[in-house]
């Protein structure tokens, strides 16, 4: 993993089109702000893994 | 083409038959491509059948059967894998968890192109259930955490 230290307000660029700003810091909690193209879905990660998990609950409560 | 499935027995397929869900779907990202099975008019769960994996099939059901108000709000940029070329050709599906008490993920349905034969999972907009219980009739609004 590439790690990177980022102030308040300063942004990594992902490719040449994708921005993630540092947009406030408190405590545990980061704001970061997402520029990216549209087609390009954002999601928190939790949703990613709730909907996988869902996929698979259903998967398996088929298969009994 | 055959698939022997754990659920079906064996499937005998048209390879044109065939869903290619390029990114894969939720939680099964290598399994890419897919049979739509059980398409009888009185039977409401069809089954979408992986065809690298023949143990697993998902149970779907078309969602506005249930949730009459259902609507899936998506960016548009989104639906590029699709190749839409009309808007006849696309197919809403949402995945049915059949436990005790049913429920339909109405935050992640699966879109088909029924032409180019191209499947996607998308995440929808707004505050539809990952579980909607099929037990009530309006979807669950719950707030943002």
């Amino acid at each position: 993993m590439l790690v990177l230290s980022r102030n308040r307000d300063e942004s990594i660029m992902i490719g040449d089109n994708i921005v993630v700003t540092i947009v406030d810091v408190r405590g545990d909690k980061v704001r970061l702000g997402v520029e990216a193209p549209r087609e390009v879905p954002v999601h928190r990660e939790e949703v990613h893994e709730a909907i996988a998990r869902e996929n698979r609950a259903a998967a398996s409560s088929s298969a009994r | 083409m055959e698939v022997h499935t754990a659920q079906f027995g064996p499937v005998s397929f048209d390879p044109r038959d065939i869903y290619t869900f390029p990114q894969g779907i939720y939680g099964f990202e290598l399994c890419r491509r897919w049979l739509l099975l059980g398409t009888a008019i009185d039977q409401p769960i069809r089954y979408l059948q992986s065809v690298e994996r023949a143990q697993l099939a998902l149970p779907v059901v078309t969602p506005s059967q249930f949730v009459p108000e259902y609507r899936v709000r998506v960016a548009a940029e989104a639906l590029a894998p699709l190749a839409l070329e009309r808007d006849r050709d696309l197919a809403v599906l949402a995945v049915l968890n059949p436990q005790h008490d049913p429920t339909v993920n109405l935050k992640a349905p699966l879109l088909l192109n029924l032409c180019s034969r191209i499947g996607l999972q998308v995440i929808a907009d707004g505050d539809w259930s990952i579980r909607h219980s099929l037990g009530i009739a309006p979807p669950a609004r719950r707030k943002a955490a």
